[in-house]
């Protein structure tokens, strides 16, 4: 199957195009949660930035779900930050830091594990289809193919995982 | 938990399944902006819920989570009845060869007589049951081949370790390991083999274990009979026998173990090695119950309990020493 997407763009000529396409986007969704006018350019700049972590790691077309998630926690971040909250502490659903302290590191391998033990305790067909996306980076359609299911059942496979996720996260009592 | 975070928390999990989908369109992207603006529980809760993916993507090399995903990626194939019917007729001829292929492979395998490979990855355990009813337990990395006829029942242990809970079947049920057989009469017991050494554990009933070349033995329950590439066999009773088959729950017991073994136990676990830098912590005596495949726990013990320090010294390896 010939793949939609323009197939010899470069991952980093593609992430710039995306960057380019979603500035609008995203001081909408910046407006919208509040954000002064103001701030707007440097939050939506910080979030462009934190986003580029990911750029190789995590498929193009999760780049907006992702850039969503960011964008909330900056703006969250800087309005804790005007409050003049003089704590250190950061962003609250932050996935695991790169620079993470000794301490902070064993809470993640902990929360991995609990991460783990849901994942595999998912039903099958559901715990397949969440592993095809996650793992094996796979889109909606090719799942939904391979499961003979449709792309509908697919996002609703997914929406089941993710939450199964949330609420082992919530029963941990780590609402981080 | 309160009810409206439920409810954030069940609908950012559709928004961001929504979102992660190729045909997410701007209409989409506009109703979640609203939705997320509407009330700062929304928004927490998709940032929450995108979290927790982006945490999982750290789990790719687990090898539990490999494990199952290999498992997904076998059952599910492609051969179902899939959505879009333009897509079949574009895919039409791809799927008359995978089909053709497909049953090829059946009928090869039919001819073979009913000889079935059985096999699990690094931190994979698996449950299967025979056509004769027998359920054996794998553990990591094992590998076996079953052939059941209409005269006998055999399997051929290649390496790793198996639980067998024999059914009951006028057919003969024998374990071929190394260079011995372990013959049944109705019975549960496990068979482990590396290299060449074979452990025979009988859990309930009797076995009698034959060598080629030399002799044979019987065991009682809670017996465990040792052979090698060479010399006899040599039975003694088990340590710990009602622990002996709680691998096969996924847990592991050790009471009073040399760290030593205990570390080569776990290690044929996982694809991350854990290696004792010092040797004399080898004989140090440990005890606990692990879950298969959780080094995490197992090192976060070892820490707390026996004041040894963990160091990753590589991807796949880490190293322990005293503190």
């Amino acid at each position: 199957m010939p793949r939609l997407s323009p197939g010899r763009e470069d991952n980093a000529e593609r992430f710039d195009r995306f960057v380019r396409e979603s500035a609008p986007l995203l001081e909408r969704f910046l407006s919208r949660l509040r954000v002064g006018s103001d701030d707007v350019q440097d939050v939506a700049q910080e979030s462009i930035a934190r986003l580029l972590r990911y750029r190789d790691s995590e498929p193009a077309e999760a780049w907006t779900a992702l850039l969503y998630r960011i964008a909330i926690n900056v703006a969250r971040d800087r309005a804790r930050r005007d409050r003049s909250a003089p704590r250190g502490e950061s962003t609250e659903h932050e996935a695991i830091a790169p620079d993470a302290s000794p301490e902070q590191h064993a809470s993640d391998q902990q929360a991995l594990a609990r991460v783990r033990d849901t994942i595999l305790g998912l039903p099958p067909r559901c715990r397949a289809v969440y592993l095809m996306h996650r793992v094996e980076g796979l889109s909606y359609p090719e799942i939904a193919r391979r499961c003979g299911i449709s792309t509908k059942a697919v996002e609703k496979q997914m929406s089941n995982a993710l939450r199964a996720l949330r609420d082992a996260r919530e029963r941990a009592g780590d609402s981080a | 938990m309160n009810r409206p975070n439920e409810i954030a928390r069940r609908q950012a999990a559709d928004w961001f399944a929504r979102l992660l989908s190729s045909d997410a369109t701007g209409r989409d992207h506009e109703a979640f902006e609203r939705w997320c603006a509407a009330s700062e529980d929304n928004a927490d809760a998709y940032a929450a819920v995108a979290a927790d993916h982006e945490f999982a993507r750290l789990l790719s090399d687990d090898p539990l989570i490999a494990a199952a995903t290999q498992k997904a990626r076998i059952a599910y194939t492609g051969h179902g009845n899939a959505g879009g019917v333009r897509r079949w007729a574009s895919l039409a001829a791809a799927a008359l060869v995978v089909v053709a292929a497909g049953s090829l492979g059946w009928r090869m395998y039919r001819d073979k007589s009913a000889t079935e490979t059985l096999a699990t990855a690094v931190g994979q355990q698996r449950t299967v049951a025979l056509a004769d009813g027998t359920k054996l337990v794998l553990d990591t990395n094992t590998r076996l081949d079953a052939r059941i006829d209409g005269k006998a029942r055999e399997l051929v242990l290649r390496e790793g370790r198996i639980d067998v809970d024999v059914a009951r079947d006028p057919r003969p049920f024998s374990v071929v390991s190394g260079r011995g057989v372990v013959r049944d009469i109705g019975t549960r017991f496990e068979v482990e083999r590396h290299g060449e050494d074979v452990a025979v554990t009988l859990l309930s009933g009797a076995v009698n274990i034959a060598l080629a070349d030399a002799g044979e033995a019987k065991l009682a329950p809670g017996q465990q009979a040792r052979f090698g590439a060479t010399g006899g066999i040599v039975v003694a009773d088990a340590e710990a026998i009602e622990d002996a088959s709680r691998w096969t729950e996924g847990t592991l017991v050790f009471k009073q173990r040399r760290l030593g073994d205990l570390i080569a136990e776990v290690n044929r676990y996982s694809a991350v090695q854990i290696r004792l830098a010092d040797s004399s912590l080898a004989e140090l005596r440990v005890s606990g119950v692990f879950h298969v495949g959780d080094q995490t726990a197992l090192l976060e013990a070892l820490r707390k309990g026996w004041s040894i320090s963990t160091t990753q010294t590589s991807d796949h390896e880490i190293e322990l020493s005293r503190k």
